[in-house]
């Protein structure tokens, strides 16, 4: 059973801040999905690969080229606040 | 036949022809948009302008003899998970509502290079997290065949401009059944090619090890050709598959002499709707008359693919998501005290509640302690269910099942209950799971005029297979004609 408190760890680990009634709510639904993936319990998989890629994939290599990157001026024109170069925040220090 | 009830090879015949302009097909998409999407509401953007300056220069093509690419001049709009330049990009969230992007999808310029027109970008589940499209943050789309209830999801839009003739054709993502269950519900085609066959690069991350692009059409035909629009390696993206691209066309035959079918007995099951089932086993009786093998088969690992879905699809996504900070683009909070509160307030201003469910549930089974017991093993059954199928392949060319246990629901009628909502993706999640490609395709139509669709399952690379045997059993039936009564 995930608690109230687990819920709020969690949202702060995924840096979400929740309504009290949406922690209510996330607790109940986060039991009930979790409860039915309990259900892997019954497959004993002690000697089995994981698969992390469903089709075999090899690291494809290239040469190591020096390339003019031509979005940067056009990245940041889409950013919500910048300074030349750089994307500005609050104050960190 | 009316301009929007063509396909696009048939609309192609008639460019061709000069029987029509690209600007009368465009016009008459961009009318239809105008005078039916506010009941259908597939459409987030539409691009008019650029559509009809795009038609015209097509037009100008065509009358100076130019030979042009098959799918030149004709109507097409993609998901709004799509990167497209200088063009707002959502991806149905309201943490993007501002997006426009510096670049665009290597799949969606493979279009562009061929000439389609683009006519707008459609509306989905936020970030592709849902069944129903009822998720956006922005709009609720209906189907076609029956406006109170869902186009399907998370291609919802996709599947309800294609089926309303809103476009020609649509391009859509599938992460556990995103094109092939709209595609069912609103009576079209939709592939999921193999993972890897088509470029991720440009389309907004989901789920990364799961995800893949892949056309939604009137018919196979369609199918085939967007295919080999978009088939194929790209640099910049390491997933994608070096393999050579076959001409899917090629693969359009009409008769099934030898072909193997298995029927997998863990997808026929009592709680699928009768008609669904009776529909699909009409369907192998009109492969045993084309001349197919009919086998049953045994997929035994089935009934662990939702939950082993549930743990590593939002495991990923809650990992891709942590991009979404206000820093670099999209939403930024306004009055943030510091940095960290920046974060938090972006990201729970412009998330919605199934994106945060889903980004809480995949923190959870990352979190230290439980990555062992839920991750791992997601990972390790997810290596069963892909020997289920490589076993089946060994004796069948391909595997045929339904796409949805239900016909499209009532728009709100799963909206409350996430564990109800996920269950509408029995039949396609393993597909996923597995990397292989699966197309749905209309197979029937229940008797309150609701279109039922097939699965069709084969191992990976062998999209040929499908092609073969979705085209002869839709040659010989009359499903890919009906049109949405609109």
């Amino acid at each position: 059973m995930i608690t109230r408190e687990t819920v709020e760890k969690i949202a702060k680990l995924a840096r979400l801040q929740l309504s009290e009634s949406d922690l209510e709510k996330y607790t109940g639904q986060l039991n009930n999905i979790l409860a039915d993936v309990e259900k892997l319990k019954e497959l004993n998989t002690d000697a089995i690969e994981a698969t992390t890629h469903a089709v075999e994939v090899a690291n494809p290599l290239r040469e190591d080229e020096v390339k003019t990157n031509t979005v940067i001026d056009a990245v940041l024109e889409i950013s919500p606040d910048h300074e030349a170069h750089f994307f500005r925040v609050p104050k960190v220090l | 036949m009316e301009l929007h009830h063509l396909t696009l090879s048939q609309a192609a015949e008639k460019l061709r022809k000069k029987e029509v302009s690209s600007v009368e097909l465009t016009q008459n998409s961009l009318k239809r948009i105008e005078s039916l999407d506010p009941k259908v509401g597939a459409y987030l953007t539409v691009t008019a302008d650029s559509a009809l300056t795009q038609a015209k220069a097509i037009d100008a093509k065509i009358a100076s003899g130019e030979k042009l690419p098959e799918l030149s001049g004709l109507p097409f709009s993609l998901k709004d998970i799509f990167l497209t330049k200088g063009i707002k990009t959502t991806c149905a969230s309201k943490i993007l509502h501002n997006f426009i992007p510096p670049y665009t999808a290597t799949s969606a310029q493979k279009l562009f290079d061929q000439g389609i027109v683009l006519t707008g970008k459609l509306n989905m589940d936020e970030f592709a997290m849902g069944s129903s499209t009822e998720t956006s943050a922005f709009q609720q789309t209906k189907n076609p065949w029956d406006l109170s209830r869902t186009p399907g999801g998370s291609s919802g839009g996709s599947s309800a401009a294609v089926a309303a003739g809103l476009c020609y054709g649509a391009l859509g993502t599938d992460t556990g059944g995103s094109i092939r269950q709209p595609a069912a519900l609103t009576g079209i085609v939709g592939l999921k090619p193999t993972y890897g066959r088509v470029s991720r690069f440009g389309v907004i991350a989901f789920a990364s090890s799961l995800d893949q692009v892949g056309p939604m059409t009137k018919d196979v035909r369609d199918c085939a050709l967007v295919l080999n629009a978009i088939a194929g390696y790209d640099d910049r993206d390491s997933t994608s598959f070096k393999t050579a691209v076959p001409d899917y066309t090629q693969s359009l035959k009409k008769d099934c002499k030898g072909l193997k079918i298995g029927v997998p007995k863990e997808y026929f099951i009592p709680g699928t709707d009768p008609e669904i089932d009776a529909a699909v086993r009409k369907a192998l009786e009109t492969y045993k008359e084309l001349g197919a093998e009919i086998h049953e088969v045994s997929l035994p690992h089935t009934e662990y693919a939702v939950p082993t879905y549930y743990i590593l699809a939002p495991a990923e996504a809650s990992s891709n998501l942590a991009r979404y900070d206000g820093i670099r683009y999209g939403h930024r909070a306004e009055g943030a005290k510091d940095l960290l509160d920046l974060y938090v307030r972006s990201r729970s201003e412009g998330f919605g509640a199934e994106v945060k469910r889903r980004i809480m549930l995949g923190t959870y089974v990352l979190s230290a302690g439980y990555y062992d017991a839920y991750y791992l093993k997601a990972q390790k059954v997810r290596t069963l269910i892909r020997r289920d199928f490589e076993e089946a392949f060994k004796k069948v060319d391909v595997l045929v099942t339904p796409t949805s246990p239900s016909h499209a629901f009532k728009l709100g009628e799963k909206t409350d209950d996430p564990i109800q909502m996920y269950l509408s993706d029995i039949f396609t999640i393993n597909v996923n799971l597995a990397g292989l490609p699966g197309m749905s395709l209309p197979c029937g139509m229940s008797a309150g005029k609701l279109p039922i669709g097939m699965q069709l399952i084969a191992g990976s690379f062998q999209e040929e297979k499908i092609f073969h045997a979705a085209y002869a059993y839709e040659q010989a039936t009359q499903w890919h004609q009906m049109r949405a009564p609109l």
